[in-house]
């Protein structure tokens, strides 16, 4: 009420908000109508003190805050700590740790071409010089070993062509399902070009110290693709035989021996329960070994069959039987190799010949190479063609030793290698013994002298194997070859006069190459000819328990006897049947061959790829999908193996070699397919992750790359 | 700064402006010589302002030629027009803009307006010579088509064609017309052009009013009204259109004119505005008494009328009038439909004129026999129609529904629109109806209204102001406030603009185009009559400077060159008003107060 | 738009602006799935937000432009402000920078951002205090009306003509009262503004009641209501005043965060690839 008494003047209603100044009377002064000129000078006198208004302080304060923004600005562009002050981010600490030693000036460039001298080309536009370089290329400076330069900007490293034939065939792809269409497919395509994908697309720096540089979500990874997807769990491709069936080293059946020999229900005593850990053991990275080795787990009860099968080994040549003209034509051919045509062409010796097109022509025309056949004029003209060609191989392994059958595989392709180790057991005078004994009886009838007088000299050899004096011969024996035709010519010479194995000036030399043989690998194949030359019956087995070339007079073949599990030889000769076209006969009766088929039986790879013979632990390089056992074994559940792997009940029927070798490796397995299911249990959002990358890796066919990458 | 170093320039006066500089003597003599100036008495005129004097310097003799456009309707005109020879044809019915030749102002192009903007006047109320004192004031007639004598006119296309299809009303010389708008402030009625070459007497309304004096004009133009003007206002009026034309001429032939209060009202109001609310309605003049038998219906010609109820010791309050407002219709219209046996229903209201009010009066007869037949009943207000449904009921049947009564309370809000604002504006609360009608902003037809909730006085409006004047704004963010309102002290363009109510050389006129009261500066004598006749202090005088910011001063007086300046609603910006643009919180507005609707409608946007 | 209510409008707004926040969360995404670079297209698409705010400031100074009204202009730069927020979510890896200018950058981001919310808040809650105390004071003026209530209280006490009270009214004017008329309002009061100086004087004064007779304790009532009428004139400088220096807050650091994003997008497109 008291309030309604004061009649206090309205203020002067001349505002004038927009003007930097304003009068500054006040209280009792009457302000003057005019108010101050715009630089604050009052018009008046006496002049009053004029004020700011509020815009002119406003505008005051703007002007100083522009110039500390400027200020700022300068400082920045002319610091020293200029680069510093710009980093956007920390990087990743590797790349930190390797910039760490860089002078600051070119920490930027390092990374970034286009900032070598941010002071200067900031404002020049690009600078010449840098234009070609991408950031991409700076990252392979570095990066190149693990990532070649020529396949680091293609999309899964991975050529259009390559990409393209991928998607044609999807043989590298575990899921074959068809497309299913979803919402996903609408989303445009990828931004990026399959051939040109910069490092920085997916690897994002300064993004701090721990950031994970290798992040990339599943929308990521399927915009390239064509077949989109929502969840692993729910729409993810199905697949049906991974990770089976996909060329293990060795066959092993899995259902036989879990459910026939190894069945859990059977308590006898003799055999323990068929139990996954026996043979797949962990190793020191916990993780599952692919196989065990043959002693432990195999040779209990495979040793023995095994050495039955490889004793049979493998002829080098057999004599033919051939009908008595045809021995008279072919002559000189031992008498018990003579009767009714009979005995089968060894399929090695077939080999040998086969590089004789005149052999060739004959191997052709008899029946099944087996001259139980041969009836036709024709076929015995060739069987007699053959006969000859099996002695005159004889003669020619007999004078030239290895080299002779070293040629006719050099002929044929073959690798020597495994040739050589086929033969390195396989003594040349074995041949020559043979070829006297077989022969030489009728030699006396005929002119050939050479042959006449090696029988002899031959069946000497053997007594004195064991005298040999070593010390003697040892600065003769790279001289082997010499002394060989030396004493070839010698024979010649001194054979008809020297008869007796006494005689000292044929000791040394004699000596020296009884010394030769018992010099190479495996076993002399003079023994069991002096043997039988002194009248005792060879018997194999008792005389050849650890296997090797021998002649068995009495079938007339030169014979390879198997010791058992890894024999060289037959690895070898595996090795040379891998090398042989597919469908050629010889290949197919050399497969069917028993020794052989025991060692293909259990080790398919060998027959297609070279010195497939162990299990390898696989390595994932060149897949898309990686698996690891050793992080799945930390579930209790998922350390029983048969919880994801669990094996047929019915037993796959038994296979002959022939269909081994020709089906697909592992085509069919004896495991149940593992079911998306038993992955989407645990691997779904929230538990243990369903990104792409779980499971999928994006860079493939790298050198050993992924081990510094992949976090563990 | 140099306070000497002063302009000389002569100060404009009274009739230094004459309306037609070419009217000799001979004219003057020639005009004296017709009627009505003949029979006129040059005495009965003040010595200071002489009948000559008026003729002379008031007066113009304007040449028509036919087809031309004398005045438009809807115009705020400022002269009546006095034929002298030939024949103008007024125009009942509308005509479209077009036919007007009508355009808005003519704007400044962006160009000009970015150039103003950038054009920092370093001087307050900086002006250039020519626009302080210089004579030259061309009428900026718009979209001339064709010139005649010295000046632009506006011809009406195929005007014999239009001629023939509307309704039109001939006057032949000595007949005067425009005199209503002109004396009364309102917009012209009609259209009138000239049908023939005619020859007219144009006077300025400050001359007519002074020619008032003669009595037989006075009378003479109050009969000239009746004759030609009141049918016509009588059809303007919505409840009466579809009257035939015997009973309208009927009405016309009984209905008085009368007002009520001073046409220079705001005098008064300067002294009554500090009065508390009570002894402000006691002080206004009663036309019609609540309780009284409604004798009469009332229309509101021009001017303001308040109606009032007892309320305690008080009155309150309950709507306020306008022009065109009708008063006592659901009184007479109740009485003359009630059965005979039922009491005569009294007025509810007091009407009293606000500052002033001129309205014409229907005997309670008269409307009784010409007009209620005509009303359509959804016209009229509830408790009559209902009643006049009963009538009928009851002629059918006996034994009416009585409960029909109670039902009118409920249906009373859901009156038509029409015709509740031809009945008086109101606003949902008393007070602020009672703080408009107070204050007067009743008057203002853009009336700048702040919404305190919402502005955060950043002065932005005032600033753009600034911008738009050359850096002068031209108001102030004060005012009265009521509740959340704030009426800012700028121009209102009021409806009843009592600014222009003594300007001696008419240098504050309305636009004829947009009713917007602009003062021309360079006629402007500084006298400052619109300033102290503002009610509202919305006009300040200020002084003006050049360029360089040295005073203009009058070169005999020696005082300082003194203008009025206003808000002029930016009408040269292309933008509109700047003020209400530059709000960045819908806080600001100009709105219409003489009617109740824009301004509830803008509150319940806000509520 | 017919709009029948600020709330109306106020709905449609903000439907919109979380309508084009989704799109462009879609738009953020499927780009994200197919490697492009997204965060090129969040970064242009908050400079060009930027722009278009900072654009708002433009606007108010050239008021006499017909390129619509500024309330329009305020609307658009509201909800737009809340769209950049979003936007700026999509675009940084973390809410404040990792290098130094980055860092300064998303401070000085936030800063803008969260003035703009307070701002928000403040013109539409302040105005209401402000309307509730009586005088609508211009701020530039309120110098003019301290100065013009330290006068009428000088006066009241010249005024004073019976001896009794100009002791007592004396003291206490030197003591209390001039002081206050005299000076501004702290610090304190001026950040929040608060009745207990108002209401010490007060009180202060009815005590004096007792020593005075009537003169003096009609001169002792207009000083009171003196005291009312230049606290509440300090109330209104004070939230008046918080009003203006957000608005300038917020409009310098624009500038700078205009200045500090167009170097940032610089440096970006530069060292991109």
């Amino acid at each position: 009420m008291r309030r309604d008494e004061l009649r206090l003047p309205l203020p002067p209603n001349n505002d004038r908000p927009g003007d930097r100044w304003m009068c500054g009377r006040r209280g009792g002064q009457q302000p003057c109508l005019r108010g101050p000129s715009d630089r604050g000078v009052c018009p008046m006198e006496p002049a009053c003190q004029v004020r700011r208004s509020w815009y002119g302080r406003r505008r005051r304060a703007l002007l100083i805050a522009t110039l500390i923004l400027l200020g700022i600005l300068l400082f920045m562009m002319r610091s020293p700590h200029q680069l510093a002050i710009i980093k956007p981010g920390n990087l990743s600490n590797p790349h930190a740790q390797i910039l760490a030693g860089t002078i600051t000036s070119q920490r930027c460039a390092a990374c970034h071409p286009q900032a070598t001298d941010p002071d200067k080309t900031w404002f020049n536009g690009s600078s010449e010089g840098h234009q070609q370089v991408t950031q991409t290329d700076a990252c392979l400076d570095c990066h190149h070993k693990t990532m070649p330069r020529s396949v680091a900007k293609l999309a899964h490293n991975l050529n259009a062509e390559q990409l393209a034939e991928l998607k044609k065939s999807r043989t590298r792809l575990a899921s074959l399902s068809g497309r299913s269409a979803t919402w996903q497919d609408l989303l445009p395509g990828p931004a990026v070009e399959l051939d040109n994908i910069r490092c920085a697309t997916c690897h994002r720096e300064h993004h701090g110290a721990t950031a994970n540089l290798l992040a990339i979500s599943d929308v990521q990874c399927q915009t390239c693709h064509t077949d989109r997807f929502g969840s692993f769990a729910t729409s993810h491709p199905d697949w049906h035989d991974w990770p089976y069936g996909r060329g293990g080293d060795i066959s092993f059946n899995h259902a036989t021996h879990a459910n026939k020999y190894f069945p859990a229900d059977r308590h006898d005593g003799n055999s323990k329960p068929f139990e996954c850990g026996q043979c797949h053991q962990r190793d020191a990275k916990n993780e599952i070994t692919r196989a065990n080795s043959y002693q432990a787990g195999c040779a209990t009860c495979h040793e023995k069959a095994l050495k039955l099968e490889t004793v049979e080994g493998l002829d080098l040549l057999i004599l033919p039987v051939l009908s008595r003209e045809s021995a008279n034509r072919v002559q000189p051919w031992p008498e018990a190799a003579t009767g009714f045509y009979d005995g089968p062409v060894s399929p090695l010796t077939e080999l040998l010949l086969q590089a004789d097109p005149v052999m060739a022509e004959a191997l052709h025309k008899i029946p099944a190479g087996d001259f139980a056949g041969v009836s036709t004029p024709e076929s015995m003209e060739a069987a007699e063609t053959l006969a000859r060609g099996i002695r005159e191989l004889l003669e020619d392994i007999g004078s030239n030793g290895q080299s002779a059958l070293i040629q006719r595989a050099d002929r044929l392709g073959l690798s020597p290698e495994s040739i050589q180790t086929l033969l390195r057991p396989l003594s040349p005078q074995l041949v020559q013994t043979t070829q006297q004994r077989w022969f030489g009886d009728e030699d006396d009838n005929r002119q050939d002298s050479l042959e006449d007088k090696k029988t002899p000299l031959r069946e000497q050899h053997a007594v004195p194997q064991a005298e040999g004096d070593d010390d003697l011969l040892d600065g003769l024996q790279e001289s082997d070859h010499l002394l060989e035709t030396d004493l070839s010519s010698g024979d010649s010479l001194l054979g008809p006069s020297l008869k007796t194995e006494t005689d000292p000036l044929d000791l040394e030399p004699l000596g020296k190459d009884n010394l030769l043989e018992s010099e190479s690998p495996g076993e002399s194949g003079d023994d069991p000819a002096s043997h039988s030359l002194s009248g005792v019956p060879f018997d194999a087995e008792k005389m050849l328990p650890a296997g090797g070339w021998f002649r068995d007079d009495r079938r007339m073949a030169i014979q390879y006897r198997g010791t058992g599990h890894d024999d060289p030889v037959l690895k070898a000769l595996i090795d040379i049947i891998r090398q042989l076209p597919e469908g050629m006969p010889t290949r197919q009766r050399l497969i069917q061959n028993k020794a052989v088929a025991s060692c293909i039986t259990c080790h398919p790879g060998a027959i297609r790829k070279h010195g497939r013979w162990r299990s390898e632990p696989r390595s994932d390089m060149g897949q898309f999908t990686k698996f690891s056992h050793a992080s799945h074994l930390n579930v209790a559940e998922l350390s029983n193996c048969l919880h994801c792997h669990r094996v047929a009940d019915g037993a796959s029927p038994a296979l002959s070699i022939t269909e081994v070798v020709a089906r697909a490796p592992h085509a069919n397995h004896e495991f149940l397919p593992l079911t998306r299911e038993a992955c989407s249990g645990c691997h779904r959002k929230g538990a243990s992750g369903d990104n792409c990358t779980t499971c999928h890796r994006y860079h493939i066919d790298l050198p050993d790359s992924g081990a510094n990458l992949v976090p563990e | 700064m140099e306070v000497e170093d002063s302009i000389a320039v002569r100060r404009p006066e009274r009739w230094s402006e004459p309306m037609d500089a070419s009217m000799d003597d001979a004219d003057v003599l020639w005009l004296r010589s017709r009627e009505p100036f003949a029979s006129m008495d040059a005495k009965a005129f003040p010595r200071s302002i002489p009948l000559e004097g008026i003729l002379r310097n008031d007066c113009r003799i304007k040449r028509c030629e036919p087809g031309e456009i004398i005045v438009r309707e809807g115009d705020y005109g400022n002269s009546a027009f006095l034929v002298l020879a030939g024949s103008t044809n007024v125009i009942v019915d509308s005509l479209s803009p077009g036919q007007m030749g009508r355009s808005s102002p003519e704007k400044m192009s962006w160009f000009q307006t970015i150039r103003q903007f950038l054009r920092h006047p370093r001087v307050a109320e900086a002006r250039s010579p020519e626009q302080v004192t210089t004579a030259v004031d061309s009428p900026t007639n718009k979209s001339s088509i064709r010139q005649i004598d010295d000046r632009p006119a506006i011809f009406l296309q195929d005007f014999s064609v239009v001629l023939r299809d509307h309704t039109s009303v001939e006057l032949g010389p000595g007949e005067l017309f425009g005199e209503v708008a002109a004396m009364y402030r309102s917009p012209r009625t009609a259209t009138v052009i000239a049908a023939t070459e005619a020859t007219l007497l144009e006077i300025r309304w400050q001359g007519l009013r002074i020619l008032r004096r003669d009595k037989r004009f006075a009378a003479s133009l109050d009969d000239h009204y009746r004759k030609h003007w009141l049918n016509v206002h009588l059809r303007e009026v919505p409840l009466l259109r579809y009257l035939p034309e015997p009973s309208l001429l009927r009405v016309a032939e009984a209905t008085q004119m009368r007002s009520f209060g001073r046409l220079e009202w705001n005098a008064d109001y300067k002294r009554t505005r500090n009065l508390p609310v009570e002894q402000q309605i006691e002080s206004e003049p009663i036309v019609c008494e609540a309780g009284r038998v409604p004798t009469e219906l009332v229309i509101v010609r021009s001017g303001f009328g308040r109606l009032s109820q007892q309320y305690g010791a008080s009155h309150r309050t309950t709507a306020y009038l306008g022009k065109g407002h009708i008063f006592g219709l659901e009184e007479l219209s109740y009485n003359s439909v009630r059965p005979d046996n039922t009491p005569l229903l009294s007025l509810q209201n007091t009407l009293r004129a606000v500052g002033f009010l001129d309205a014409l009066f229907i005997p309670a007869e008269t409307f009784a026999a010409d007009i209620l037949p005509h009303v359509r009943r959804t016209e009229l207000p509830q408790r009559a129609a209902d009643l006049m449904l009963q009538s009928i009921e009851q002629q059918s049947e006996s034994g009416a529904d009585r409960r029909q009564n109670a039902r009118d309370e409920d249906t009373a809000a859901s009156r038509n629109i029409d015709v509740e604002s031809e009945t008086g504006q109101q606003f949902q609360q008393t007070a602020l109806l009672e703080f408009i009608v107070q204050s007067r902003l009743n008057n203002g037809r853009q009336a700048m209204v702040i919404d305190l909730h919402r502005c955060t006085r950043c002065d932005d409006c005032v600033k753009a102001c600034g911008n738009a004047h050359d850096g002068n704004p031209r108001f102030v963010r004060q005012g009265l406030s009521h509740d959340r309102l704030q009426v800012v002290e700028a121009c209102m363009q009021c409806i009843d603009p009592v600014c222009m109510i003594g300007c001696p050389t008419g240098s504050i006129m309305r636009d004829e185009e947009s009713g917007v009261v602009q003062i021309h500066e360079s006629i402007c004598v500084g006298c400052g009559t619109c300033a102290a006749a503002c009610p509202y202090g919305n006009i300040r005088m200020t002084e003006v400077y050049d360029h360089q910011g040295r005073p203009y001063r009058d070169m005999i007086t020696d005082m300082p060159i003194v203008k009025a300046t206003k808000c002029d609603m930016c009408s040269k910006l292309p933008s509109g008003p700047a003020c209400a643009a530059a709000c960045p919180h819908d806080a600001l507005v100009q709105i219409d107060l003489t009617e109740s609707k824009p301004l509830q409608e803008w509150l319940d946007l806000r509520s | 738009m017919p709009v029948s209510s600020f709330r109306h409008r106020r709905r449609i707004a903000i439907t919109t602006t979380l309508l084009a926040l989704l799109v462009m969360l879609g738009i953020v995404w499927v780009q994200t799935g197919r490697l492009a670079d997204v965060s090129l297209l969040t970064g242009a698409t908050l400079l060009c937000c930027l722009l278009l705010l900072a654009l708002f400031g433009m606007r108010r100074r050239l008021p006499i432009l017909p390129v619509g009204s500024v309330s329009v202009w305020t609307q658009v730069h509201i909800y737009m402000g809340f769209f950049t927020a979003g936007v700026y979510w999509m675009h940084v890896p973390n809410l404040i920078g990792n290098g130094v200018f980055e860092c300064s950058l998303s401070v000085i981001f936030l800063l803008v951002t969260l003035s703009g919310f307070y701002g928000l808040y403040a013109s539409r809650t302040l105005p209401k205090r402000l309307t509730a105390v009586e005088g609508q004071h211009r701020f530039d003026r309120v110098e003019w009306h301290r100065g013009q209530i330290a006068d009428h209280a000088r006066k009241l006490l010249e005024e004073l003509s019976v001896h009794v009270g100009i002791p007592v009214l004396g003291s206490f004017y030197t003591q209390h009262l001039s002081p206050f008329f005299n000076s501004r309002p702290s610090l304190a009061y001026v950040l929040v503004p608060t009745g207990g100086r108002r209401r010490r004087l007060l009180s202060d004064l009815k005590d004096l009641e007792r020593y005075l007779e009537s003169e003096g304790r009609s001169t002792a009532g207009r000083f009171a209501a003196l005291v009312r009428r230049r606290d509440d004139l300090d109330y209104q400088f004070a939230l008046q005043l918080r009003l203006r220096l957000w608005v300038a807050f917020h409009s310098i650091l624009t500038l700078a965060l205009l200045a500090t994003s167009l170097i940032h997008s610089f440096m970006a497109l530069r060292f991109a690839g």
